[in-house]
């Protein structure tokens, strides 16, 4: 098994605002597997993902990732794991605003000891003829397209995806969705997508949901679809 | 491979140049100062090291009230073990009542031997040298004619003699004085035709072997005790005896010259700090206007070394580059140009300049390592925050975040300006310090000139006669106008102080009627008080000059005098506490005494007592001018940094109100007044704060460093002129980056989150 997640747990404040962001969450999953977490706002899917690449400490329980054991880690020993092993993408799309779009996923590069062709990437991305713009330069969906560039150059074993396709209409979200499952496939990644969307878990191999820090089913997806077919 | 985050490096400068440049110039230009003083002062400090050997200087001097004969000197030679050379000079009235002190220049053979600067020596008897410094003052060139007392001479050329490498007239005086005293050389026939009634008999001397500073001051009080002792018992007197260690007109040249560097290098590391300071809060503020992209970085696993590291290049290059230039106009232009203030004030020998390694490391390593140190330590703390509190762009509260609540019956407004200040409170505290770092220069610049016109002032207004004399004997002297007191001196702190046996105060007196005299007690005048923080009540032990004895006194009251520092005390009193033949007689006069010249041991006139702020002026003018100006632009220049972090830093909310709606106008008033409010605050609270902070290290400095006394003086308009500079600084950084605020594209500048 690639990624074991035992027993999580997680509260947010005391007394009167005491919250159970997460309480008591196990899954397994598999390499070149991508995972769904499927849940309406607040459920605890952001806390989760977070706590999974190591951004975040649970309060209890255990994370996984292959040989390595995130719970346990020092914050150096975490910084070095997420250098080795994720990629990172969020609904902002979080880019240097004074770095083009090639050196935007550059930043990535760097990280990494055999990183994936910038070029050949670029061309995936459909940033080939952006690539020496500005972020401000950019619509949200190509900005979103080189925050994905960014995280997958470095070829991480793990990308991790809060609500990526959040703040874009649908037809771009499409054009999002489609290059994170390219990737997927090209590359062998694992994926573990956030999302509150029913229709964008249909492309997973496997769903999970989440109410009030909880699991509420882990299901394999009989009928996935192709990003293409979404009726987003 | 090289971090990409370099690649942004280029046009993070690009962008923000004026700030880069700005900044870059106000570290070159104290780096340069520095640089420039270091390597001129220890020139000028080798050199002097050098001239003692070189020119033969005197260990030390005394004088006789009367001339020692042949026999008289040989016996002193042999008793005391010493090389004694007779060195007489004659005091004469130059041009507009200037002293004009006259060597014999045979008599400089062996002893404080002679450095020609311009001209001859003198040959023939009609001929003069003069000091290379009065000459400068006074613009009088080699050849001119020059009227000493009643007679014509010309001017051979113009020199500089060691043992006046400060020209004090006086050792007891508050600073030298060469606008209107010179030393001048003549030939043994013109000396020997000026008039002996101003004669003094001035004895230079050289152990035979060189003694260790400790060693020669012992020497010094041995042979100061025996020869007091031994004049008096022949019926002379030792009027004055100096070690070279206390002679200031050697001295004070080379303690000034290190004193200006100590104080050059506090001033560079003071400002290069604050740059560095300003370069961390940018960056700062930086950090949290990426906090998104920092955080995700450090979520894709960047450490935070990394992340520091290239924020630190562009600091660390400016301040290399500023290092670099500010050494090469330090040798090429600035050294010159700072040893010749010196040579302005001082009567120093021809100098070399000598290659300084140490300046260049000082000036460029202490300045790079100054702007990591602070950089390292505001940003480390910054960068440590964890990639999750980043992305929540939650960085400027770290624990407990909370929110204040303000009651609702405030207006809207007010409110929000209220929150703006909240959300704003560590970049207003940076301004805080900020103004009162600029306040301190700025002030410091501007209260000079004031301060040395007031005391002119008050001394000229306080002058007790216009003529007072002290003389050799006790003769009557025929003048209505006449006050006779007794004379003097005693040690005090650094000071020699005049103490007077005044028999006649009140109505009797035309001079001291307002001078109190208590039986066994004596009076203080003010600048005592001030200096030393004397009161009434107060016992304190005054030590005797030349024989280390000590008495104790009372101050029964302060007398309302500006000056030099006296003591008074009644005339009864005096003479049980001093012996006959341990003080002179010294009379106050509405004109000049006529009296035989022979007699007349020394005459004091305002000229004399005002010499010290007129030289301060001189010497010190255009130092106080460079800095003035410089602490102008400088104060400007961190207001506007600093304002410019606080408007930058709202940019972003700034955009989004306008979004919503918000007219410009309601818009500045939200964010800019409330800024500008804070400016006018900081200003306030620190130009009243620097004021005592500058009085209170007056009192400490001034009492260890300077004789005499300068009020600390703040002329009233300083502080509405310091409150209008901040105030137009303000303006101008508020038009300029309101102007950038309204050009700025909406969606960009959302866009950058
Ligand atoms: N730093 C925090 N402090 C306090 N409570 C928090 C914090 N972070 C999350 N929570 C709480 O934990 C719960 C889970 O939050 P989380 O962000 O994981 O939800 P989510 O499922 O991602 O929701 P959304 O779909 O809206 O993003 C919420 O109730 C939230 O209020
Ligand atoms: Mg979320």
């Amino acid at each position: 098994m690639f990624i074991e997640i035992e027993g999580i747990k997680k509260d947010f404040g005391s007394g009167d605002s005491l919250t159970h962001a997460l309480s008591g969450v196990s899954f397994k999953m598999e390499k070149g597997e991508m995972v769904v977490l499927l849940g309406p706002s607040g459920s605890g899917k952001s806390t989760l993902l977070n706590i999974i690449g190591g951004i975040e400490a649970a309060d209890g329980g255990s994370v996984t990732i292959g040989r390595d054991q995130v719970h346990g880690m020092t914050e150096k020993e975490r910084t070095l794991y997420r250098r080795n092993h994720l990629g990172y993408v969020f609904q902002s799309y979080n880019l240097i605003p004074n770095l083009t779009v090639r050196e935007n996923i550059e930043t990535g590069a760097y990280l990494s000891k055999s990183p994936l062709d910038l070029d050949e990437l670029l061309e995936v991305l459909g940033l080939t003829r952006h690539q020496t713009k500005i972020p401000s330069q950019l619509s949200g969906g190509q900005q979103q397209r080189t925050s994905i560039g960014r995280a997958v150059i470095k070829n991480p074993d793990l990308l991790l995806c809060d609500e990526p396709t959040g703040a874009l209409d649908s037809e771009t979200s499409g054009q999002i969705l489609e290059l994170i499952e390219k990737v997927k496939e090209k590359y062998g990644t694992s994926v573990i997508m956030v999302t509150h969307n029913e229709i964008i878990a249909q492309m997973a191999d496997r769903i999970i949901r989440l109410k009030d820090g909880r699991i509420l089913s882990d299901e394999k997806n009989e009928n996935k679809k192709k990003a293409g077919e979404l009726a987003l | 491979m090289k971090n990409p985050l370099y690649k942004r490096l280029g046009r993070e400068l690009w962008h923000d140049l004026p700030r880069y440049i700005v900044i870059f110039l106000f570290m070159a230009l104290p780096i340069a100062l520095c640089a420039g003083y270091m390597i001129g002062n220890d020139s000028m400090i080798r050199t002097y090291n050098e001239a003692i050997e070189k020119y033969n200087l005197e260990d030390g001097h005394f004088q006789t009230l009367f001339s020692l004969d042949e026999e008289g000197t040989e016996q002193i030679e042999k008793e005391e073990n010493l090389d004694v050379f007779p060195l007489f000079y004659k005091e004469e009235t130059g041009k507009d009542g200037h002293t004009v002190r006259v060597y014999d220049l045979s008599d400089r053979e062996e002893i404080n031997q002679v450095c020609l600067h311009k001209g001859d020596l003198p040959a023939s008897s009609d001929e003069i040298a003069l000091d290379r410094l009065y000459c400068e003052n006074n613009e009088i060139e080699v050849g001119d004619s020059f009227r000493v007392g009643s007679r014509t001479l010309r001017v051979s050329g113009t020199i500089s003699v060691f043992d006046y490498s400060c020209l004090f007239k006086r050792n007891t005086d508050t600073m030298f004085n060469a606008q209107s005293f010179t030393v001048a050389l003549m030939s043994k026939e013109g000396y020997a035709a000026l008039s002996t009634e101003n004669e003094v008999f001035n004895y230079a001397f050289r152990f035979p072997e060189r003694l260790t500073e400790e060693k020669a001051h012992e020497r010094n009080l041995e042979i100061r005790k025996n020869l007091y002792a031994s004049l008096i018992a022949k019926g002379n007197m030792l009027s004055d005896y100096l070690a070279v260690e206390d002679n200031q007109a050697v001295q004070f040249s080379i303690i000034d010259i290190e004193g200006d560097l100590t104080m050059m290098l506090i001033f560079g590391i003071l400002i290069v700090g604050g740059l560095a300071f300003v370069f961390a809060l940018s960056i700062k503020s930086q950090i949290e206007n990426e906090a998104g992209s920092i955080g995700t970085l450090k979520a894709l696993g960047y450490k935070n070394g990394e992340l520091l590291a290239h924020y630190l290049l562009l600091p660390t290059a400016t301040t290399l580059l500023a290092g670099v230039v500010g050494n090469i106009l330090a040798y090429t232009v600035l050294k010159e140009y700072l040893v010749g203030l010196y040579y302005h004030s001082y009567s120093l020998p021809t100098y070399t300049t000598f290659y300084n390694a140490k300046a260049l490391i000082f000036t460029t390593v202490i300045p790079i390592l100054l702007v990591l140190g602070i950089n390292l330590f505001i940003l480390l703390r910054s960068l440590r925050i964890p990639a999750l509190e980043f992305l929540r762009g939650n960085l400027r509260v770290r624990r407990g975040r909370k929110v204040k609540k303000l009651g609702t019956g405030m207006p809207f407004m007010t409110r929000f300006r209220l929150r703006v200040i909240g959300q704003n409170k560590g970049t207003y505290v940076a301004l805080f310090f900020g103004t009162f770092f600029a306040c301190v220069i700025l002030m410091f610049g501007l209260m000079m000139s004031p301060l040395l016109e007031r005391y002119k002032q008050q001394v000229t207004d306080s002058l007790l006669a216009p003529y007072q004399t002290v003389l050799k004997a006790d003769v009557p002297v025929e003048d209505r106008t006449a006050e006779k007191v007794y004379m003097t001196q005693l040690q005090y702190g650094l000071d020699d102080i005049m103490v007077l046996g005044v028999e006649k105060t009140g109505a009797d007196s035309r001079y001291f009627g307002n001078l109190k005299l208590s039986d066994g007690k004596v009076t203080v005048n003010r600048p005592i008080k001030e200096k030393y923080g004397l009161k009434a009540g107060e016992a304190f032990e005054m030590k005797e000059k030349y024989e280390g004895g000590t008495y104790r006194f009372t101050v029964s009251d302060v007398f309302v005098n500006d000056g030099s520092l006296m003591v008074f005390m009644p005339l009864d009193d005096f003479r049980e506490t001093f012996g006959e033949g341990e003080y002179l007689p010294m009379v106050f006069s509405q004109q000049k005494l006529s009296v035989d010249g022979a007699l007349v041991y020394k005459t004091v006139t305002l000229a004399d007592l005002t010499a010290a702020s007129d030289q301060l002026t001189s010497s010190m003018g255009d130092v106080f001018r460079l800095f003035t100006l410089f602490s102008v632009i400088l104060f400007a220049l961190l207001i506007y940094l600093l304002a410019k972090i606080v408007i930058e830093r709202n940019a972003r909310q700034i955009a989004m109100m306008k979004i919503l709606g918000y007219k410009v106008r309601e818009i500045n008033r939200a964010y800019n007044l409330p800024t500008g409010i804070m400016v006018m605050i900081s200003l306030g609270i620190n130009t009243v704060l620097c004021r005592y902070l500058i009085e209170l290290l007056w009192r400490i400095i001034v009492p260890m460093r300077m004789r005499g006394w300068l009020d600390c003086y703040f002329a009233p308009y300083l502080f509405p002129l310091i409150a209008a500079l901040g105030l137009l600084s303000y303006l101008a950084v508020y038009g300029i980056e309101s102007r950038k605020i309204a050009r700025i594209p909406l969606s960009r500048t959302l866009k950058e989150g």
